[in-house]
């Protein structure tokens, strides 16, 4: 499966918040670095469909973004996600699953299983508006995954983990991209450097590096800092 | 759609979990039942008892001439002894001048002087010519002289629906104009709109959810008034005609017929105002800008400010909810025509709202489609 965003721009007014970007992805996690404002979150919205760019195209294996079968096969954690506070942890997935077009049954199992993989299955009855930020956020990426997504875009995913919870889903999404394409957006390099097999580096809207990053290459970190700075 | 049963259910829990909504349904029932006790603070059971003594009596001469006696020139005491005439005397002093003294009329020309009021009301509306020979013959239909009938179970039903009305319009404007903007506040709906039935389907399933809620709400309040009015007066008197409360009216209605013409026109009414609070505040993005509106129009619509002269603007004033769920109404006699035929206003309106309801969906629908997820 490839994912292709080909020469993708998102103009507003003056301001160019991605310029002409082109890259393509296969299964495995990509991590996306970037300053805030760099255009990481631009992008991600412009790859999951709820935000339409003001030129270039998105596809994988030519199904278009803006497609239902695109949809399909997207799981999306965004940046400072909402949720229903009303809802406990486990009705808010199984909406989500629902909106996603899951079978009732099939829903209810794939719930119960990934709200243990985020550790809430003893919260899961609760309402969400109990929950610590951490909690939430893994609330979030149990609903990302419920549908079992070939294309997995996550907005600074880890925001809100204590270090224990960053290393557990680090290894997790380690597991799921082995299979599937998984773009994985943070400011913190450790977050990726050690899961991801590709790099996307931004920098005021334009793509800075794109590629594998391999020790003989120096220290990501430090490159990245250098870049910033 | 896979799930489409689920998605309904969760979008009913979302509205019904709202506190404005469990808020709003607590006022419904409050004032349902301060309507439907309001009559009896003015009325004593005994008073209400007097009014059925002259049950099925013709009102004719001789009842005319017994009730003339009990009659006072500057306003009469009405008692448990002589109530059984209230509404007789009230419905003639309806029909006659205001400076006629009663006793001088006879039943037949009470009769004739209704028929003439009936007229004058339909050319002060600027009826036409082809109107006003529609009516003669629903008018050729009522028949006279009117048999009496106690209504007043039916009459406190009747007016009651206009406060049902009001809690409908008040619930859809405050509880489902967050429907969607809530979804915006909550920043819920980059989640909702990158899922695979997020966009189309999801709005329809939000709106079938917001309609369900808002009929449902209409179809319980008015079923609830219902029973209590059934309990503290009865139904006695459904198959009276309207015409011994509102006499100038040339609609050939009981007052069972009136009833269920306004509660279909109350439940189209409903489907009008939730279709409309939902759309708007999708396209607005502000559900308080959408419960402005809502308020203001339903308070517009009961201001009388219209001259009868401006046909138009009055007709449509009249066609608002707000002045189709009254009693009043039964005094609306101007028509809606097309291709030769006409409507009553009771057959137009509940229409009218349906098409405007579809109207909404599909704007709305256009505005739920072109959202994009942009600054935060």
């Amino acid at each position: 499966m490839n994912l292709t965003v080909d020469r993708i721009t998102k103009q507003y007014k003056n301001k160019l918040a991605v310029d002409r970007i082109s890259f393509r992805l296969s299964e495995g996690v990509t991590g996306l670095l970037g300053a805030n404002g760099a255009g990481k979150t631009t992008l991600m919205r412009m790859m999951s469909g709820i935000l339409e760019p003001t030129s270039g195209e998105i596809a994988v294996d030519g199904i278009p973004v803006q497609s239902e079968e695109y949809r399909a096969l997207l799981g999306y954690l965004p940046q400072d996600f909402g949720y229903y506070p009303e809802f406990s942890a486990r009705e808010f997935v199984l909406y989500i699953a629902a909106l996603k077009g899951i079978e009732k049954k099939k829903a209810r199992k794939k719930t119960e299983e990934l709200l243990e993989v985020v550790g809430l299955s003893e919260v899961a009855g609760k309402k969400i508006r109990t929950f610590s930020g951490g909690m939430k956020q893994r609330v979030g990426i149990a609903q990302a995954l419920v549908n079992d997504p070939k294309i997995l875009i996550l907005d600074e995913p880890t925001a809100g983990l204590d270090p224990k919870e960053r290393v557990r889903f680090r290894n997790l999404i380690a597991e799921i991209g082995k299979d599937t394409i998984v773009l994985f957006s943070t400011h913190i390099v450790s977050d990726i450097e050690h899961i991801a097999n590709n790099v996307l580096m931004m920098k005021e809207g334009q793509l800075i590096h794109e590629g594998a990053w391999s020790e003989d290459k120096g220290d990501l970190e430090k490159f990245y800092m250098e870049e910033f700075e | 759609m896979k799930n489409i049963g689920t998605l309904y259910t969760f979008e009913i829990k979302k509205i019904l979990k709202n506190r404005l909504t469990i808020a709003m349904l607590i006022v419904t029932l409050a004032f349902t039942l301060i309507e439907a006790f309001t009559p009896r603070l003015y009325m004593s059971k005994e008073m209400t008892d007097a009014l059925k003594e002259a049950d099925g009596r013709v009102i004719d001469d001789a009842l005319l001439n017994e009730m003339y006696p009990v009659l006072i020139d500057n306003g009469t005491v009405w008692t448990a002894e002589n109530n059984m005439y209230m509404n007789i005397a009230d419905m003639e002093k309806g029909i006659l001048p205001d400076d006629a003294v009663l006793s001088d009329y006879s039943a037949e020309e009470m009769y004739k002087a209704r028929k003439e009021k009936t007229y004058s009301v339909m050319k002060d509306d600027k009826l036409t010519e082809s109107e006003i020979a529609w009516w003669e013959k629903r008018m050729s239909e009522i028949e006279t002289p009117f048999t009496y009938r106690s209504f007043v179970g039916p009459l406190n039903l009747a007016q009651g629906l206009s406060l049902t009305l009001m809690c409908i319009m008040l619930i859809s404007a405050l509880c489902l104009s967050t429907v969607f903007t809530v979804e915006h506040r909550q920043k819920t709906d980059q989640l909702v709109i990158s899922c695979r039935n997020g966009r189309r389907e999801t709005y329809f399933v939000k709106t079938a959810a917001g309609l369900s809620v808002v009929t449902g709400c209409c179809l319980i309040s008015a079923a609830l008034l219902t029973l209590l009015i059934v309990l503290l007066y009865g139904l006695d008197g459904l198959d009276a005609a309207v015409q011994l409360e509102l006499p100038w009216s040339a609609y050939p209605f009981t007052f069972g017929q009136f009833i269920a013409v306004q509660m279909v026109v109350m439940i189209a009414a409903s489907i009008l105002f939730a279709s409309f609070a939902m759309a708007m505040s999708e396209v607005l993005k502000n559900s308080l800008a959408v419960t402005g509106v809502m308020v203001g129009l339903f308070i517009f619509g009961q201001l009388e400010i219209i001259p009868p002269r401006y046909r138009l603007i009055g007709q449509i004033n009249s066609m608002l909810p707000s002045n189709q769920i009254s009693t009043w109404s039964l005094l609306e006699h101007r028509l809606v025509g097309f291709d030769g035929h006409f409507l009553t206003t009771y057959a137009a309106a509940p229409l009218i709202y349906l098409a405007l309801a579809i109207l909404f969906t599909l704007i709305g629908r256009i505005a739920y489609d072109r959202f994009q997820v942009t600054g935060r």
